[in-house]
Order: C-alpha cells, then structure tokens, then sequence
C-alpha cells in the first residue's frame, strides 16, 4: 500500500477540497465526496466541477469501460471512450482525430504513423508519472538494448517508439500500459501440445486445419522466422521484423504455394474470425492473440497458447501505450488529465489484474509491493497467487481439472500467500521473463510496408 | 359568372403557361438533381480524383500520378480478382434465378395474390437482423461440429465430418443464395403478376401444352422482372464484403480486395482506383443488360 502525499493523493484531496469548498457555498452542507459526485452516464468514469473530460480514442484491447469508470472514481477527471478496431482507430488519427480526441491508444505497429511519422501525439515526462521509475518499470523498456539483446538491431525501434528523447531518456513517445507476446494457439484435442513453433502451422499434420493470419505486418514475420531457422530465406535476426523487397517475396510466395495445397483451413483478419475458427474446432491451430485464447475458452473449446522456441521462431513483442493528442480539444489542462489517466489509472495497484483477464502483462509489474501485495485508492493488486501465476510461472493454489479450460477471469484467487498445488493450472507460456527470453521479434510497420501490401494481394487471391 | 377582370387573368395566365411549366419542371427533378449531385456525382468525382493521388506510408500525397492504376488495377493479381469477382457474380445471379424463379411462379400461380405477396414478405424478415449475423449463422449450420454434420454423422450416411461445407465455394453460394434470392424473386413476381392469365387460356386453345406456353407466353412477358432481379443479385453480390470475408477460405474478391488496401496502411488511392473500376464494370454490364431487356415493360 502507498502511503503519504503522492500526486494521486494529492489530486484527490484538493478536488475534495474544492468541492467541499463549493458545498459550502452553495449552502448545501453535503458530506460528499469528489467520487460521489461523478457522472456515470454512459461509458464515462466520474467527473466533478474543475476536472476535465477527456476524450480517448482506442481499441478495445486497450481502453474498457472499467478502466474510465476507476479514473472517475479516484480523479475529479472523466472520460468518454471510443472504441474501434486497430485501422479505423489508425483511420480516424490520420484524418484530423488529433483535433477531435485528447488521448489515443494504439500498438507498435499502426501507432507510430501517428507517434513518429507524423507530429499528432504530445510526449509525456517521466517526471509526471510516479509509477514510472527503475525498479518499478520493466527492463523491456527501461533498457530494452540490453534485456532484448538477442534481438540485435531489433531494439533500436522499441527505444525510437518509446522515447521522444532517446538519449535522455526523460519523455515517454508512446508510455505503454500493456504489452504481450503472440505466438501459436492450440487445440489440445487434436494437436500436440509439445508444439513451439511457428512451423506447426505448416505441418502436413496440420493440413486444411490451420487458422492463418492475413495481417501483413505480423503473418509476414512468423513466416520468416519459419524461413529462417529452415534455412530457406536469407535473413539476419536484427531485421527479422524489417524483411527486404526479396524477402517478402520469398514469404509470400510460400504462403500462396501453402494455401494453395489447402494446408489453411481459413485466413483471418480479426481476432473475432480466429475466435469463431477456433472454438467451432473448423481450425485446431493458428497463430491466435492472447485474448483469443482466453474467449475461445469462454466458448467451452480448450485451447493452449504454445510455449514458443528460444531463436527466430520465438514470441513477437508489441506493446500498446496511451499517448495525448496534439492539439487535443482543450490544451494543457486536458493534457495533465491524459498523464493523470496513464498514471493513476494504469500504473495503479489494480490494472494488472484486471487486464490479466485477457492475458495481457503490464510494464510495472517489477513494482511487486504495489502490484503483488499492496493496493492504492484505485483498488488491491493481484495478489500473491494471481501474480505468482501470471509472473511467476507458478501453479495456481487449487487444483484445476480442465487446464485448457482454465479462465482467470472467473477462478477465485487467494489473497493470502499459500502454495502451488501439484495439479494447479500453470499460465501457459510460463513466467514474464521466460516469455521475454524466447522472444524473437519486435513487431512494427516495416520499411517496405508498400511493397508488402502490393504483393500480399497475391496471398490474398490464391 | 366570370368578370371582364376574371378574363382578363386567364389571358395573362395562359401567357405565362409555359414559363410556369418550365420552373414547374425545374422545381421538380431539381431536388433530385442536387441530391444526386451532391451525393452522388461529386464523392463520386473526389474518389475519381483520389485515384490519381500519390500514397506514401499511410499518407496521401497531393501529386499525380497513374500508379494506382498501373500498378494495381491492371495487375495480373487484381485482374484475376476481377476475372473470379465476376465469375461469382454470374453464378450467383444464375443461381438466384434457377431458385428464385419457380418461386415466383409458385407465389404467382399457386397462392393468392395476397398470399403470394405476404409470402415474399416473410422472405424478407431475415434481413430485419444484420447481415453479419445472417451470415454468422451459417457457422453452427454447416461447421464441423453444425446440425448438418451432425445430422449426417448421426445417420451413419459419413464417417467424418463434411469440410467442404464450410469456408469453401459451397459456403459463399448458399450464403450469397440465402442473401439475394428475395432480389430475384420479388421483381419476377411482380412481373409475372401483369401477365393477363387469358393468354395463357389462349395458348392452351390453341393447344400449347404447358411447357409451351412457358417458353413461347411466360417467359418472355416475366423477362423485364428476370432483367431487374439479375441486375441487383448481380450488382450486389460482386459488391459484397461480408459473404467473402466470412464464408470463403479466404479468397478474395474486389471488394475484399479493397477492404485490404484500407485496413492495411489506409492505401486510399489504390482502394479509390479499384472502386472506379468496379464501378465502371458494373455500369458497363448493366447498361448491355438494359440495352438487351426493356424493363420499362414491368410498369406496363
């Protein structure tokens, strides 16, 4: 638990204040609360007189209605969400949504159109942010040169995504409040749980039963990590996520002799397409996002996210971050009420468990006082057996018939330290730092995203 | 009883009789003129122009250039995509008319006319919900583990489950077939409807048996309402993303064509260039379908 004055305290007292101030003008003599006077209609979180309403434009992945509703209650502040999919999100930023939302969220792959190719989105400093400090913040993005050295060249993109000043190192580009890394799901039932690469999805075992990605930037990488550690294709790891014109169509035309043999049962395009193949067992195995694992659990159709290779077939990293627009709607007060969301909302106690729900690992999880044990005013942390399992690699402290069927969601975790049971459900992939170990790419928009995209078309038509 | 005054008046007014026509006539297609201007061909014009604009890396620059056209409309990966966009419309449009027609000529000559018209209204209450759903609701129907597999396990007639139901050309007919065939059926109703049953007693007297009397009386007077329905189960169904997107092993089509060209990197002068041309395939076509059926025949 934190203690003493911080700038969460802070603001929430002086807003007290105020309004308690107001009250007592107004002769109402009220023995309310900021949060008890919030606005909770709609999907806004809270607001009072003095605070802002910020508008934020996001993903769903990245931006629930939960976490607007804690920003009201903890904050004078509110905030209206939009949610759309990742390119309409991209869409709207690049047509004038700099002027018409106050915050953006997006990944390292569509984001940095917006971050780094063009000015729409304000830095935000570390110095505003209390949850942002070494010890307390993952070394992915403290010092990502260094925890992800296996990647090479690879990191230069994470430190030129994350940091406005990446010598410094003192404004945040793209402050991240989730990140994850993708790999391959599986469908227990049918297929090999021993699977821990992307060369599954190519297996003749597999054939006309496999879920393909048909996102360019992403399929093209596993693709390539395939290629690779087969020697088919010439490539360096420091640029695996970066494939040259020759490259792509060394990827691509595999992928059409691949689909063309019916080894793809269907492509998707969206989480929900892989969900639907997936849990209706059309496909057993596809390279799936985390959060679709977990709904095609919610579905009753086990399903396991594959403890992927150490090399070029490893997990691909990305992260999502909350970014103020620039010009916004309001100017600076609604900018300091962005960094207030970022920090007292998603650095908090409570945001880790609560997107843990879909898989999803936060960047202050070092932070195990606060994320483990303790709690602040925006609600408990994980607790030890709901951090130890999504962390730590350990075994959930019941036993769990159905591993495959496991939901986070839904299981009772302790709140009191105890112990792993033999036949408790261990978090698939295993612990943060594993996962980080066996990563093999960083994923972003490549250089040659044009000449992709011309020649995906031909992946697309076969 | 009219007035030296009165008279005078119908003089002045008959003057201005054919002034007052022409602003009557302008006043009234100019609704329609400006709304089809407004709406039609000026986004119209701006996609046209967009078609000719410069992309680079999520961005449309403001200089000319063919590239979208070379470069991706007469590929031979786009011209393909044309080439099979078609095929599928031909065959859906043939497909609707070989189940939407004896339909029709059922509701026409076998019901009543008020039952014939309520029964093409009950072929309408699926579109009440969306299509995505209409479509989405094929997966627990013909999927590995839907009713029909089911069904077909139960019964012993196959030892496995039927993949070719699902995410195959199979699929994206009955899905484009479950969608369109009420835009085939209902204007070969109506037209069938016009025909004056006395000619069909009249091909009977003159001893015209009955497949006769369709080729040589039916068939010829139910053409405008066969022109209409292929006109739209055509243009529809060359035009529909959700069919393809979701029914298809994930082949494309035009329009997903276009929905990759925005979704991945928001490539608008390639998504406008192919829109264009889509377009101009669907005119040309209809307008050689209307060159060859006079449908104007159906409101008579």
């Amino acid at each position: 638990m934190t203690s003493g004055i911080n700038r969460r305290n802070f603001v929430k007292f002086a807003s007290g204040a105020a309004a308690a101030g107001l009250a007592g003008c107004s002769g109402d003599g009220s023995d309310s609360t900021p949060a008890d006077q919030t606005d909770t209609s709609g999907d806004t979180g809270g607001g009072s007189s003095g605070g802002q309403t910020i508008s934020w434009l996001a993903p769903a992945w990245a931006a629930r209605k939960q976490q607007g509703t804690k920003f009201g209650s903890v904050t004078n502040h509110s905030v209206e969400i939009t949610n759309n999919n990742n390119s309409t999100v991209q869409q709207k930023m690049m047509s004038g949504g700099n002027e018409n939302f106050d915050a953006v969220s997006h990944d390292t792959v569509l984001g940095p159109a917006f971050t780094t190719d063009n000015d729409y989105t304000a830095p935000v400093a570390t110095s505003d942010l209390d949850g942002w400090q070494d010890g307390k913040i993952s070394d992915l993005f403290l010092n990502p040169a260094e925890r992800l050295s296996h990647l090479k060249g690879q990191t230069d993109k994470i430190q030129k995504f994350l940091w406005e000043d990446p010598q410094k190192k003192q404004k945040l580009k793209q402050p991240p409040h989730v990140f994850n890394f993708n790999g391959v799901g599986l469908n227990p039932k049918f297929v090999d749980t021993s699977v821990g690469s992307y060369g599954a999805l190519f297996d003749d075992k597999y054939k006309g039963k496999v879920a393909m990605g048909s996102v360019p930037s992403i399929s093209t990488n596993e693709v390539m990590g395939y290629l690779k550690s087969n020697g088919m294709i010439d490539a360096s790891i420091g640029q695996l996520n970066n494939p040259t014109k020759d490259q792509i169509d060394t990827v691509v035309n595999f992928l059409v002799k691949q689909k063309k043999s019916g080894q793809f049962r269907s492509t998707w395009t969206s989480a929900g397409q892989s969900i639907n193949l997936m849990s209706s067992e059309e496909a057993i195995i596809g390279d799936l996002w985390q959060p679709a694992v977990f709904a095609v659990r919610r579905s009753g159709t086990p399903c396991k996210y594959a403890t992927m290779s150490k090399g070029v077939q490893g997990y691909q990293f990305w992260w999502g971050g909350i970014m103020p627009t620039k010009p916004g709607t309001g100017g600076e007060k609604k900018k300091d009420a962005v960094t207030s969301i970022i920090d007292d909302v998603h650095y908090s106690a409570w945001f880790p468990g609560f997107i843990q729900q879909w898989g999803y690992p936060t960047p202050n999880y070092p932070n195990k006082e606060l994320v483990r044990d303790g709690s602040d005013d925006v609600g408990d942390g994980m607790g030890p057996e709901y951090y130890d399992w999504a962390y730590e690699g350990k075994k959930t402290y019941q036993a769990v018939d159905k591993p495959q069927l496991f939901d986070p969601k839904t299981y009772d975790w302790a709140d009191e330290e105890g112990s792993p049971n033999a036949d408790g459900q261990k978090r698939d992939q295993g612990g943060i730092e594993e996962r980080i170990d066996r990563t093999a790419l960083f994923q972003i928009w490549p250089d040659n995203a044009d000449y992709l995209l011309s020649q995906w078309k031909k992946f697309r038509s076969a | 009883m009219s007035t030296k005054n009165d008279d005078h008046a119908g003089v002045r007014d008959a003057d201005r009789w054919p002034s007052i026509g022409l602003s009557e006539v302008q006043l009234l297609t100019g609704p329609t003129v400006l709304w089809f201007t407004a709406f039609l061909l000026v986004p119209l014009a701006v996609v046209l122009a967009y078609s000719f604009l410069t992309y680079d890396s999520f961005s449309v620059v403001f200089e000319f250039t063919l590239e979208n056209w070379t470069g991706t409309v007469f590929s031979s990966t786009t011209i393909s995509v044309f080439v099979r966009t078609l095929l599928v419309g031909g065959i859906v449009t043939l497909l609707c008319l070989v189940v939407g027609y004896p339909l029709a000529y059922y509701l026409r000559f076998y019901t009543t006319e008020r039952g014939g018209i309520l029964a093409l209204l009950f072929l309408v209450i699926p579109f009440w919900t969306s299509a995505l759903i209409r479509t989405q609701a094929w997966f627990p129907i013909l999927g590995q583990t839907g009713v029909v597999n089911k069904l077909l396990l139960w019964t012993g007639l196959v030892h496995e489950p039927l993949s070719w139901l699902m995410f195959s050309p199979f699929s994206q007919l009955v899905g484009y077939l479950q969608n369109y065939v009420v835009f085939m059926a209902a204007p070969i109703f109506i037209s069938l409807s016009q025909v004056d049953e006395d000619l069909l007693d009249a091909s009977e007297t003159l001893r015209g048996n009955p497949a006769e009397t369709f080729v040589n009386v039916v068939w010829p007077l139910s053409k405008p309402g066969v022109a209409i329905g292929s006109m739209f189960v055509f243009v529809l169904s060359i035009g529909n993303f959700i069919v393809p997107q979701f029914l298809s092993g994930g082949e494309s089509t035009v329009s997903t064509l276009i929905y990759l060209q925005i979704n991945n990197g928001l490539n608008y002068p390639a998504a406008a260039a192919l829109s264009i041309a889509l377009l101009a395939v669907i005119f040309s076509l209809v307008f050689l379908l209307l060159r060859t059926v006079d449908i104007t025949d159906i409101a008579q």
